[in-house]
């Protein structure tokens, strides 16, 4: 119920940004200001759901949650090296160490690819630790691209400073 | 604001089931405290890929852990197998890992040179087939 008001009053808001977009455009010789605009749009867990075609296993009470930045891996060692807090997760991984990882960074949300859905133990961990959980049958790669595509951006662009290696 | 806390923990090597239950613990007591977020976010790193190689690799250990108004002080023994080349355990990269911990999703050998990162000070020493120990030293800069 919530959760349709939200989005039609985002699809209002939304058309709202679009015509600001074209005053914007046609006021201003300044094409950049305006493209600027419309990528600084908010995208929440509901317009995520949309994009993703996504199903809610945990946190249907928090989908107003806006995201900026995501991480995308199948490697919680890599996760705890690089993620930053306040992003989102894409993984295929499902056991609970997703939800105790993400707690300890400040994770905002799991986003389970290829069509996974997590074991119990990791659902109850989740609702207890307050980290949303959703499952999309998208593969890791065509998730984090549409995502991209609607101005999320990765939490770090690359890793380590020039002389980086990694064994 | 003045902290003054101190706690241990047992972890038992082998227990992949509560794998990070301790970690968890430290940072929701650190945040009550109200420790800064981004000291809080290096204090529950550092715990956590400790614990995660407990785990996998030692039978079991104690993590210590010594929050001050100045500093907070993390203390990991365990008695395991030990590490035999420091430096390369230090390498990003570098991992023993076997399949168990990898189906799990770690073993990348981001650990340790994880930890160092959140780290202001760090010393780590091993003595083979008795254990290893880690000293881990993060400044509370309030200001
Ligand atoms: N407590 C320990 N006892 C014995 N050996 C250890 C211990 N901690 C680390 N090691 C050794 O050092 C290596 C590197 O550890 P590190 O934590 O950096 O990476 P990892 O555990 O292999 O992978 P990751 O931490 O990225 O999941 C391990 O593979 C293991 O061989
Ligand atoms: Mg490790």
């Amino acid at each position: 119920m919530l959760g349709r008001n939200s989005i039609s009053f985002k699809k209002r808001m939304n058309f709202v940004g679009v015509c600001l977009y074209n005053i914007l455009l046609k006021s201003s010789r300044d094409r950049v200001t305006g493209i600027h605009f419309f990528q600084e749009m908010i995208v929440t867990l509901f317009d995520i759901i949309d994009i993703l075609d996504a199903k809610v296993l945990v946190g249907r009470d928090q989908l107003n949650m806006e995201v900026r930045t995501a991480f995308s891996a199948d490697l919680l060692s890599d996760v705890l090296a690089f993620a930053k807090a306040g992003s989102l997760l894409l993984t295929g991984l499902t056991n609970p160490q997703i939800v105790r990882t993400s707690s300890i960074l400040d994770i905002a949300a799991i986003v389970l690819v290829r069509g996974k859905v997590a074991p119990d133990e990791t659902l109850r961990l989740a609702d207890e630790l307050n980290i949303p959980i959703l499952s999309t049958r998208y593969i890791l790669f065509e998730t984090s691209g549409r995502l991209y595509e609607h101005g999320i951006k990765g939490c770090v662009e690359k890793v380590g400073r020039d002389d980086y290696v990694s064994l | 604001m003045s902290f003054n806390y101190e706690q241990s923990f047992t972890i038992q090597g082998g227990n992949f089931t509560d794998a990070g239950v301790v970690s968890v613990f430290i940072k929701r007591t650190l945040q009550k405290m109200g420790i800064p977020s981004e000291i809080l976010r290096r204090v529950a790193i550092a715990t956590y890929e400790s614990e995660i190689n407990i785990i996998s690799y030692a039978r079991i250990g104690i993590i210590y852990i010594r929050v001050t108004p100045e500093n907070i002080i993390i203390n990991i023994d365990d008695e395991g197998p030990g590490i035999e080349n420091i430096e390369l355990a230090m390498r990003a990269g570098y991992s023993t890992a076997d399949e168990k911990i990898r189906e799990m999703g770690f073993g990348a050998g981001m650990g340790i040179p994880n930890i160092i990162n959140c780290s202001d000070d760090f010393k780590l020493t091993s003595e083979v087939s008795k254990g290893t120990h880690l000293r881990i030293l993060i400044n509370i800069n309030t200001n």
